[in-house]
């Protein structure tokens, strides 16, 4: 039930419910009906038994009589043996329900010779004849008929029994007992009885009609049944016996109520019918038996349960008409609540686009439909907005993953760097200290450097007086050679030859004069230029002219400065080498710093060694097709690897203070590799030599 | 009133015997002392379930009754064998009758005194000054021993075969079989707790009652042929009561006496508390000498015996142990 569907629970429901109405109503109508109907039958049998009963009564009461008045007469008179049997006979006679009369005596009483004298007066064959009782085979003394009226002065009717001799009819006898007066004392004589056959008391029982199967039945004082309609049962059975054989205590306390001269009407188990019964019960006065009237419930139910059958019928149409109309109603329901069941399962599915029930209704379920429609659209709407969110954020959780991957290890690289800066921070605050000093030291050479300009500018003039006269001296001497040669026929051939030598001397010097004028100027005017500090033009240069001529120059200024300076100058220029196109002061200079080291290099050398050192310096060009390669070499104490690295940094040297800039070789670097995108290398071998190897491409880029 | 019927059980009822028969019957004339009734149903049973048969004799069962008094049937040789109190047969006896006693079936007395409690009587002592209704003959040693026992002056009445007497308050008190008129009572609509009861038995009136008289002439063989058929009988009435009391109730039915079951059944039970009383069931049938001499000794008492017959004599039965 708990899982069943809600149109089931509601159809189990309102059936059930509509059925325990049904039912209820049913079943109080039937209760009341039932209650109506029993009182009914119960007022009906209690009338007919209390007629049954006066009928009975009546009966008994005017039987009574005949014997009562003849006990009376027998008690208060004298007769004869044959007047008393003329009455008898005649009680017999006219009265037409006593089949037998019997004056019985007490032994002796009648007959003082006879133990025994009861004349007996019963019809037979529509005769009436008289017989005696009593005799040895039958001691009417201790018979109920004689004794119990005898011993309770009272006239009794006794229990029914079979006449065996009259045609096995029931009867009963009432005995009245008569006495008589002797001495004074009232003294019992006998008892007058009548026989009753009770076939009338049969009769007038079985004519009641109760209902169907009722009937109506005495029994005796001591409970037995004189009348029933289950005829084994008549004279046989007690009501206590058949209490006894059925087991019913509930029959055994009918039975003493009905002895004891109640009436009642009460419920019992049917006697010789099956089922249920209900008995009316009334006393008859006279004899104390009891007339009962039993009939069975269902008889008394018989329309009622008609009724019944009928209205169960209508009910049970009635509740498979409510069943189909609330199964409809329930379905009508329920029919759209599946479907948005289902449809909410196929939500929970995730199918957003799942069709719903059409339900067009206003109603709860109308409204529940609409509210889910609308609830699908939203959450429709809700769950695209939600992925979109999701994509966007599942993008920034990417990129965060990235993000703190590479975070690491660029934090690494940056501290790297930053490392790095801070090395050469360090170092180019070094250096800046350096050059703060070189640049004091600079600033006193370019003051010394103007001085050689002004100086150099004073030579120039006289130098150009010397190098112009030598030229005219040349000139002069040709001059003369060329007279002497007109006049020589007039001189002895000694003389001329002489003159001749004197001549060719004479002019060698001015040539020579011409020669190192030129050279002065040349020298003067580099030193002009190199004091301005302004770069010349690119030109075709003889590359080995270049180089010699500075190789000299920084000989003769080494020369110059110490006049113990030797050295060895090796050469070996390439005639392939020829013009370049440089910057010829610049690259001059570049040779004169290089070879000017050289010569310091050896010199110092010479110096701590001695002279079993040979100072060497070795200069050489060679001509490498679209480039052309310079060699300065020396012997001298090489160049350590820690400073070789640090060798073309500016104001590095390894000169004593005042000796060097710290420029050369970095202006050197300079001019060949930046300004003329040439090579500038050393190879060096510490202790053995030094070589510097600079190489210039013939055409610039 | 009741009328005398021979039956004989294989021409009346001759349900579960077999028609053929190889040997030659003994024929047997059976007289119970009374009509029939569950009090004789033993030999009833014995004789519808061929138990004499078997045994070699052919019973034939006489209708009983105050018409056919035992003592007449056997000495005139009407009957061989009929059951009677051991207190009418030591009289017997004692009178010269040649029978004996085959054996003692019912072992303890059904005799008592019943009175109605609303009359005020408890005790025996209550009984004093009352009329009290009582059997003539044999049935009047036992209460007439009691009332001499309990020095009561009573009042007695010769009462019939009713209980009708003690039922409309002619008698305050009436003697009555325990398995007969005791229940004819409770089932007159008396409860058993209105009724106030003395078992002669429990006032050392035990008179063992019924028991199985053979003529003297008779074979003692034949006798005790239809002593172990009839306590067989006893045996399995008691065991298949139904059966006992269907056949019974056709023997009743037969007599045109009223056939009551259930009354029968009562009567066939208190048969049962009787015969096999507990403390001797194992002696079925046995007649003690105890209880003999007890019987004897009233009867001397009362003057109906001049003599108490030998007990050897009087007894053929098994022997007490």
């Amino acid at each position: 039930m708990r899982n069943r569907g809600l149109a089931f629970k509601l159809s189990v429901l309102i059936v059930t419910g509509g059925v325990a109405v049904l039912g209820l109503l049913f079943g109080y109508n039937y209760r009341v009906v039932r209650e109506i109907v029993v009182k009914n039958a119960g007022d009906n049998a209690r009338a007919v038994t209390l007629t049954t009963v006066n009928r009975v009564e009546t009966a008994l009461t005017s039987t009574e009589k005949v014997p009562q008045n003849l006990a009376d007469f027998l008690g208060h008179s004298t007769y004869t043996e044959a007047e008393l049997l003329k009455l008898l006979r005649a009680v017999v006679k006219n009265n037409r329900e006593i089949y037998g009369a019997t004056v019985a005596f007490e032994p002796h009483a009648f007959d003082p010779g006879a133990v025994y004298f009861a004349p007996y007066a019963h019809r037979r064959n529509d005769k009436i004849e008289v017989r005696r009782l009593g005799g040895d085979t039958y001691r009417y003394f201790a018979a109920d008929w004689y004794q119990i009226p005898k011993e309770t002065d009272h006239a009794v009717w006794s229990e029914p029994y079979f006449d065996e001799g009259g045609g096995n009819i029931v009867m009963s006898t009432y005995s009245v007992p008569f006495y008589g007066v002797s001495d004074g004392t009232r003294r019992f004589l006998g008892v007058v009885t009548a026989d009753v056959s009770l076939d009338w008391l049969a009769s007038i029982v079985s004519s009641v009609r109760l209902s169907q199967r009722g009937y109506a039945f005495i029994i005796s004082r001591n409970g037995m049944l004189v009348t029933h309609p289950m005829r084994s049962l008549v004279m046989n059975e007690t009501l206590f016996g058949l209490a006894e054989a059925r087991d019913d205590p509930n029959l055994r306390q009918i039975g003493r109520a009905m002895i004891h001269g109640d009436a009642g009407f009460v419920p019992t188990a049917c006697i010789g019918l099956p089922g249920q019964c209900w008995l009316v019960y009334a006393p008859v006065p006279a004899n104390g038996w009891s007339v009962g009237a039993m009939f069975p419930e269902a008889d008394l139910l018989a329309d009622v349960t008609n009724l019944n059958r009928s209205m169960l019928s209508l009910a049970g149409l009635g509740s498979l008409f409510l069943l189909i109309v609330v199964v409809a109603v329930a379905r009508s329901i329920t029919g759209p609540l599946t479907g948005l069941t289902r449809a909410s399962e196929a939500l929970a599915r995730g199918d957003l686009d799942s069709s719903l029930p059409a339900v067009t209704s206003g109603d709860e379920v109308g409204r529940l439909a609409a509210a889910f429609a609308r609830m699908q659209r939203d959450l429709k709407r809700y769950i695209e907005d939600l992925r979109e969110t999701s994509a966007a954020r599942e993008r920034v959780a990417a990129q965060l993953e990235e993000y703190s991957r590479t975070l690491e290890q660029k934090v690494t690289e940056r501290t790297h760097e930053l490392q790095d800066k801070n090395v050469a921070l360090e170092s180019t605050l070094t250096q800046l200290k350096s050059t703060q000093e070189q640049l004091i030291v600079q600033e006193k050479l370019a003051s010394l450097g103007a001085l050689t300009a002004g100086i150099a500018h004073e030579i120039k003039n006289p130098l150009n007086f010397v190098t112009n006269f030598a030229q005219l001296s040349t000139e002069l001497t040709q001059e003369l050679r060329t007279e002497l040669d007109a006049h020589a026929a007039g001189m002895d051939a000694k003389t001329r030859d002489y003159i001749a030598e004197l001549l060719g001397d004479l002019e060698q010097n001015v040539a020579k004069i011409n020669e190192h004028g030129k050279r002065a100027d040349s020298i003067v005017r580099g030193m002009l230029q190199h004091s301005r500090g302004q770069s010349g033009d690119f030109q075709p240069t003889d590359l080995n002219a270049l180089l010699q001529e500075h190789v000299a120059l920084a000989y003769h200024g080494m020369r110059a400065q110490d006049a113990t300076f030797n050295v060895t100058l090796e050469a070996d220029y390439d005639p392939a080498v020829g013009q370049l196109r440089i910057v010829p002061q610049d690259i001059g200079r570049v040779f004169l710093n290089i070879v000017n080291n050289a010569c310091y290099a050896v010199h110092e050398k010479q110096r701590r060694v001695g002279s079993t050192f040979t100072p060497t310096v070795s200069v050489r060009s060679q001509d490498l097709g679209d480039r052309v390669e310079v060699r300065i070499r020396d012997n001298g104490d090489g160049i350590p690897r820690a400073v070789r690295d640090k060798l073309f940094n500016p104001f590095f040297t390894t000169k004593p203070a005042g000796k060097g800039t710290g420029l050369g070789l970095s202006i050197s670097h300079d001019i060949v590799v930046q300004q003329h995108h040439g090579e500038l290398r050393v190879d060096s071998q510490a202790g053995e030599y030094a070589e510097f190897v600079i190489v210039l491409p013939r055409q610039l880029p | 009133m009741l009328r005398l019927a021979l039956s004989l059980c294989l021409g009346l009822l001759s349900r579960s015997v077999p028609a053929a028969e190889p040997l030659a019957l003994t024929p047997v004339t059976f007289l119970p002392h009374w009509v029939p009734q569950a009090q004789f149903a033993g030999y009833y049973v014995a004789c519808e379930r061929g138990l004499y048969r078997a045994q070699g004799i052919d019973v034939t069962i006489l209708t009983g009754g105050p018409e056919r008094p035992v003592s007449a049937a056997l000495e005139g040789g009407q009957a061989d064998v009929a059951t009677q109190w051991l207190s009418t047969a030591i009289r017997m006896r004692a009178g010269g009758a040649p029978i004996v006693n085959a054996a003692q079936v019912v072992q303890r007395s059904s005799l008592m005194l019943v009175a109605k409690r609303a009359s005020g009587i408890r005790e025996p002592a209550d009984l004093k000054g009352k009329k009290v209704g009582v059997w003539e003959g044999d049935f009047f040693l036992q209460p007439q021993a009691f009332f001499k026992a309990y020095r009561l002056d009573v009042r007695t009445v010769p009462q019939g075969s009713s209980i009708n007497l003690l039922l409309r308050d002619g008698v305050s008190a009436a003697v009555a079989m325990w398995y007969n008129e005791y229940h004819t009572i409770l089932n007159s609509g008396l409860d058993a707790d209105e009724l106030t009861t003395f078992f002669f038995a429990d006032y050392g009136l035990n008179f063992p009652e019924d028991g199985i008289y053979c003529r003297a002439a008779l074979s003692a063989a034949v006798c005790r042929a239809f002593v172990r058929a009839s306590l067989d009988g006893w045996q399995y009435a008691f065991a298949h009561r139904e059966e006992a009391l269907d056949i019974l109730m056709r023997y009743i039915t037969a007599a045109h006496l009223s056939a009551n079951r259930v009354h029968q059944r009562w009567m066939l039970a208190r048969m049962h508390d009787v015969i096999m009383p507990a403390p001797v069931a194992a002696r079925l049938g046995v007649l003690q000498r105890v209880d003999y001499d007890r019987v004897a000794r009233v009867l001397l008492d009362s003057g109906s015996i001049a003599r108490v017959p030998d007990f050897d004599a009087f007894y053929t039965g098994a022997a007490a142990d």
